[in-house]
């Protein structure tokens, strides 16, 4: 029997159960169930690429376990389908709560509630999981905490929410030619936004083709979220662009993981992006010439042929690390008790 | 009456010692300088303490433990007879910042490890060649701000640095002709005579016949600073007047000039009643809080240049039943806990 992308996100439930009611070794062992001999598991700036689930757990859940004693991963989103080269992937998008009681990666606690969202992708070979891509918005732990030691967003940083109809979760089986027809809008949006700045200005993304009115643009703290054409445009797209208008040479099918799950469409890529830094705009960085590895995991949520909802997640500490910052260090400097 | 030059130099003596001090070695030098009866007037939460033991011990102590090694930045200084009991007593007075690394926990409130700047006026009555009595004003709700604490909201005037005078001849070490000081006196009085007689409500009018145009108005942190007559009364008066009812003045414990510098303090000075308003405070009903003020001059001519103000705004929210350095330690308290 071969088993579907929708079968096996189903039967990553109870590992996602055990990160819900957060139980580090028992989540340890469901993952390590699922984990074939020679997954790597590759992780956001600072913790990189880990090797099993117990390497990958001692870096990141763990410590983050005693930080937030009473944390839950609320997943939002769970979709799987097949890439255009035949990969199955599973992506989940999720807030992680709990009480930030003591430091992580020494970011100071503040004894009250902190939610941090996560994207992970993961790629199934079989029955196993081969390969996984996350990211932790760490810049928005940071920003709780009141320490994040670079600019703020342009967009808004607040906790992001799920989708819209609550369908993120347990929808079963899609059907097919709904994926393929959610994808197709996705690849044919990104198509055109390769015309800005290429062609002209904003207006050559045509957003109201591919775009509902009342978009939601959850960008990754930092970039934070936009809402509306006009939103995207100001607090993202135009920013982004100024500073990698190389962006528009981008060949996504190289370097991208793309695929349909009902309304619902996911793309992974590790790196996603390849850009150069050439100009003001991004997050007031100066243009340094480097061209920059951009890990980009993003989710979208359409309703009929318009995309409603966009959920990204960008390693902005990894881009930052590129361009020899490092944000933590700076961070903990900054948090310096003696002299 | 002692001799204005010779108090100078003892209150100076008295504050190399002082600030040259260990948080342990503070109680030596208050017993040196000041009387056996020595009677030292504070701002909230220290309030009122008599002896060189208790005003070190609750005091300078705990300051120079939390602060470490502080410099005295002194914008102003000066000597003068009180004008109140007819030049029976003579003061001193000191304005300035004092400043340190803020390291260790102070008032229960934590550090954030950088440096901080404490405000603070000090007037210090001389006689028998010992300090007999100190008002020492200090800006707490500053440090609150300085640390990031948002326990109140956004001022009407602009909450910065506060400056010493525009001229930078603020320090009158040396002596000043006596007629010069009571010419700047006289010009206070003229302004407060007028502003108590409309039960403290200025006009334009008011502001022309005693305030230059430029004047500067170094209002105290819930209020913030202001920049001439318009923005005197935008920054200050106004809200002032509109969230504060006057209830009575009660008087001053010193008025003092010397040079182009005077002033006075009162402990407290107004009693109020919020009405609503004022530094984002509601009603306060029926109740009545009293505010402890000091105000310091710079005249330039017949008229008056700059003003620095501090009014104990922790003491006058206290008896209103709003303790900000509590709602600070709340807001911090979590963390506090945890870091335990």
């Amino acid at each position: 029997m071969t088993l579907t992308p929708f079968d096996l996100s189903d039967r990553m439930s109870s590992y996602r159960n055990a990160l819900y009611n957060f139980v580090t070794d028992q989540a340890q062992r469901e993952l390590d169930t699922l984990t074939g001999p020679t997954a790597l598991f590759r992780m956001c700036t600072p913790f990189e690429t880990c090797h099993s689930a117990e390497e990958f757990f001692d870096k990141t859940y763990r410590p983050l376990a005693i930080a937030l004693p009473d944390m839950e991963c609320r997943d939002l989103i769970r979709i799987a389908g097949l890439s255009q080269s035949g990969q199955t992937w599973v992506g989940i998008m999720g807030n992680i709560h709990g009480v930030f009681s003591k430091p992580f990666l020494d970011i100071p606690p503040t004894g009250h509630v902190v939610h941090m969202r996560y994207h992970e992708f993961y790629r199934f070979y079989g029955a196993q999981i081969v390969e996984m891509h996350a990211i932790w918005d760490l810049p928005e732990l940071m920003m709780q905490a009141k320490v994040w030691p670079m600019s703020p967003s342009l967009g808004r940083e607040w906790c992001v929410p799920g989708p819209a109809l609550l369908d993120g979760i347990s929808r079963g089986q899609p059907d097919p030619k709904h994926s393929a027809r959610s994808l197709q809008v996705v690849e044919r949006m990104l198509e055109q936004m390769k015309d800005y700045p290429a062609k002209g200005g904003p207006e050559t993304m045509q957003l109201e083709r591919f775009w509902h009115p009342r978009m939601g643009w959850y960008g990754p703290a930092g970039i934070g979220t936009s809402r509306g054409f006009d939103g995207f445009t100001n607090w993202h797209m135009s920013p982004w662009v100024n500073g990698m208008p190389s962006w528009s040479g981008q060949e996504f099918h190289d370097l991208c993981h793309f695929f349909g799950d009902g309304a619902y469409v996911g793309e992974t890529g590790w790196p996603a992006m390849k850009q150069t830094l050439v100009g003001d705009g991004f997050r007031g960085i100066p243009p340094t010439g480097q061209t920059l590895d951009i890990r980009g995991l993003d989710f979208w949520r359409l309703e009929g042929n318009l995309i409603r909802e966009n959920w990204v997640m960008v390693d902005l500490l990894h881009m930052y690390q590129q361009l020899g910052v490092d944000v933590l260090a700076r961070m903990r400097q900054l948090r310096k008790t003696s002299l | 009456m002692s001799h204005l030059q010779d108090a100078k130099l003892l209150v100076r003596k008295f504050y190399a010692e002082l600030d040259a001090a260990t948080s342990e070695a503070s109680a030596d030098v208050l017993k040196k300088h000041v009387a056996e009866a020595y009677r030292w007037r504070g701002s909230f939460p220290f309030n009122e303490l008599y002896g060189a033991e208790s005003v070190a011990s609750s005091f300078w102590a705990p300051l120079k433990d939390a602060f470490g090694r502080t410099q005295r930045r002194e914008d102003i200084f000066f000597a003068s007879h009180n004008r109140l009991d007819g030049g029976e007593t003579t003061w001193v007075c000191s304005m300035g910042h004092i400043l340190g690394h803020f390291h260790k926990p102070w008032i229960d409130i934590q550090p954030h490890h950088k440096m901080a700047f404490l405000r603070y006026c000090d007037f210090n009555r001389v006689e028998h060649g010992k300090i007999q009595e100190s008002a020492l004003h200090i800006d707490v709700m500053s440090i609150l701000l300085q640390l990031g604490s948002r326990v109140i909201p956004e001022a009407t005037g602009v909450v910065t640095m506060t400056p010493g005078p525009q001229p930078h001849d603020g320090l009158l070490f040396d002596e000043h002709p006596a007629s010069e000081g009571e010419k700047t006196l006289d010009v206070i009085e003229r302004m407060i005579g007028r502003l108590i007689g409309s039960g403290v409500k200025t006009t334009m009018a008011d502001l022309a016949a005693d305030w230059t145009e430029d004047m500067l108005w170094w209002g105290p942190t819930g209020i913030g600073a202001s920049y001439t007559y318009q923005g005197y009364l935008k920054g200050h008066t106004t809200p002032f007047e509109d969230g504060l009812e006057f209830i009575r003045h009660n008087g001053h414990i010193v008025r003092l000039g010397e040079g182009s510098y005077g002033g006075f303090f009162g402990y407290p000075s107004m009693t109020m009643r919020s009405k609503g308003g004022y530094m984002g405070l509601t009603s306060s009903g029926d109740t009545t809080a009293d505010m402890r003020i000091v105000d310091l001059y710079r005249r330039d001519g017949d008229k008056l240049a700059e003003n620095w103000i501090f009014i104990d705004h922790l003491w006058f929210l206290k008896q209103l039943g709003v303790d900000l350095i509590e709602r600070h330690r709340a807001l911090t308290a979590p963390v506090q806990e945890f870091l335990r």
